[in-house]
């Protein structure tokens, strides 16, 4: 039988749209979501409008909860999906680097809002996606993508392994960043991306 | 590991505060055994339990304004448009639980009077009622000063931006500025005199008269003029008033504003630093538009797509700096 407790009775209220019931969740998750995200995304206003939006949705699809740990687990997935998705876009725009998604405890917070798939790191998960949009390039284009964005090799180094000029590489580069573009991210959202230097 | 020591991290992680190396040496323990997992999650419940029933200040504001977003997103679904205004002059009310609110006694000859001090923080707005009854709304970053009870003048000192709708009244109404003195009977107008930029007095209805501080010299105004000081000079001109009085209803209007003082308006509404390049270019770079409940980086972001300019921004201080592209 599954046992009522206290957050199951406010998820309860939050069903029938009582925002009394709304605040005590926002206020009771917000802490721990945003150390989460903020880890990942490194800029506070990116952060707070990320978690605005999932709690957006999350009062969009409030007659859809009907226990904590559903509740817990679809909140948490959702800000991790958009955090991957604003990652990805950062990676492909030579923002960030994949390796840099790591945070060590990050299996406590899956524990914690009782996410029962095993456990996989965000950085694992950015890495896959980003394989995927390489996979789908030339060889050598792919080649020298995944030196510079997954391993974060300098321009140079890629020509000394690969045995080209610097101007090859750049080219191999540009071509490779339009393809991923073309196919990942629609033209407006590109204004969004290139925000953060 | 003692249990109440286990106990604080785990409060301290639900609450965010935990510091990633605490977080990792949690971890382990709860990896450690079946039985310390249940721990951690009945201990959590036990925790979770405790935060449902108190309250959490801190998070006040972030709160109000998921609650204006959901309340205006279901107003547009219903297709009232029209109320969206009505939401954002609540909005008003609901930063007016912000403002900061004290009392200076100062001792009279005769009797006690007491001075009231309203100011508002940056980021924040308030309206409030004086004791004749007018209404005052006060922007971000202002103060207004006046007393417990008004004498034959009605006098109050401003410091920043206020809307007044002020109450009928034989006794004149007198806001002493920095830049002089705005004398009314019974009308509504805005004041801005903010430290080292260009006063205004704009006025909706009524007849309000103004007097510069050093020249003493006095203008009229007529409903839909603006007055401004510029080094002790008064000039008066017509404007849409719409423009200099939207910020009481929690609408920011640009109308080919130029950068420099469109950023000091957002800098005192979003409460952030923003500094200029030191590239001329920039403030060539004008802007019109409204903004009405825009969180900071999506108003970044139209300025951006708007004009060559980008932006970084130093999370350490609060600072954005804007660099001509």
């Amino acid at each position: 039988m599954r046992k009522v407790t206290e957050i199951n009775k406010v998820i309860n209220e939050l069903r029938k749209g009582k925002t009394p019931a709304y605040e005590k969740l926002f206020k009771l998750y917000y802490p721990r979501l945003f150390k989460y995200a903020h880890h990942f995304l490194d800029d506070s206003f990116v952060t707070e409008d990320l978690i605005q939006e999932v709690f957006i949705e999350v009062w969009n699809k409030r007659k859809l909860f009907i226990s904590e740990k559903q509740f817990t687990s679809y909140l948490f997935k959702m800000v991790r999906n958009k955090c991957l998705n604003i990652l990805k876009r950062k990676v492909i725009e030579e923002k960030y680097l994949s390796s840099q998604a790591q945070l060590k405890s990050e299996e406590l917070y899956h524990i914690s809002f009782g996410i029962e798939d095993d456990f996989d790191s965000m950085e694992k998960n950015l890495s896959q996606i980003i394989e995927d949009v390489i996979t789908q390039m030339p060889d050598r284009c792919s080649e020298a993508f995944h030196l510079k964005w997954i391993e974060g090799k300098k321009i140079r180094e890629i020509s000394e392994i690969m045995n080209i000029s610097t101007t090859m590489v750049d080219k191999h580069l540009a071509k490779g960043l339009e393809i991923a573009r073309k196919k990942f991210i629609p033209p407006l959202l590109l204004l969004y991306i290139c925000t953060k230097r | 590991m003692s249990n109440e020591k286990i106990k604080e991290l785990i409060q301290n992680f639900l609450e965010g505060k935990l510091s990633e190396e605490k977080e990792e040496f949690l971890l382990s323990w709860v990896k450690e055994s079946e039985t310390n997992k249940n721990l951690f999650l009945s201990e959590q419940e036990n925790i979770q339990n405790d935060l449902l029933s108190s309250t959490d200040r801190r998070l006040e504001m972030r709160w109000r304004s998921l609650l204006k977003k959901i309340q205006n997103t279901e107003k547009h679904q219903r297709g009232k448009i029209k109320l969206r205004r009505t939401a954002s002059v609540a909005a008003a009310f609901i930063f007016g639980v912000l403002f900061t609110f004290w009392a200076t006694e100062t001792r009279d000859v005769t009797s006690v009077l007491v001075t009231q001090n309203i100011s508002t923080p940056l980021g924040a707005k308030t309206n409030f009622e004086l004791p004749d009854g007018s209404v005052v709304w006060l922007n971000s970053g202002s103060k207004l000063s006046y007393p417990s009870e008004f004498g034959e003048i009605r006098s109050v000192k401003l410091t920043g931006e206020a809307f007044f709708d002020v109450k009928k009244d034989k006794k004149h109404f007198v806001i002493s500025t920095e830049y002089g003195n705005v004398e009314v009977q019974g009308t509504s107008f805005n004041v801005k005199a903010f430290k080292n930029e260009v006063f205004e007095t704009t006025l909706v209805s009524g007849i309000v008269s103004i007097t510069e501080k050093n020249t003493k010299k006095r203008v009229t105004l007529h409903p839909g003029q603006q007055a401004d000081i510029l080094e002790s000079k008064i000039s008066v001109k017509n404007v849409d008033t719409e423009l200099y009085t939207s910020w009481k209803e929690g609408k920011l209007i640009f109308r080919e504003e130029y950068l420099p003082s469109a950023v000091k308006r957002l800098e005192r509404w979003y409460n952030v630093t923003i500094e200029l390049d030191d590239d001329p270019r920039l403030s060539k770079i004008w802007y019109s538009g409204t903004l009405e409940m825009e969180s900071f980086s999506e108003v970044l972001e139209l300025l951006k797509v708007t004009a060559p300019i980008s932006y970084y921004y130093n999370e350490k201080t609060r600072t954005i700096r804007i660099f001509y592209d």
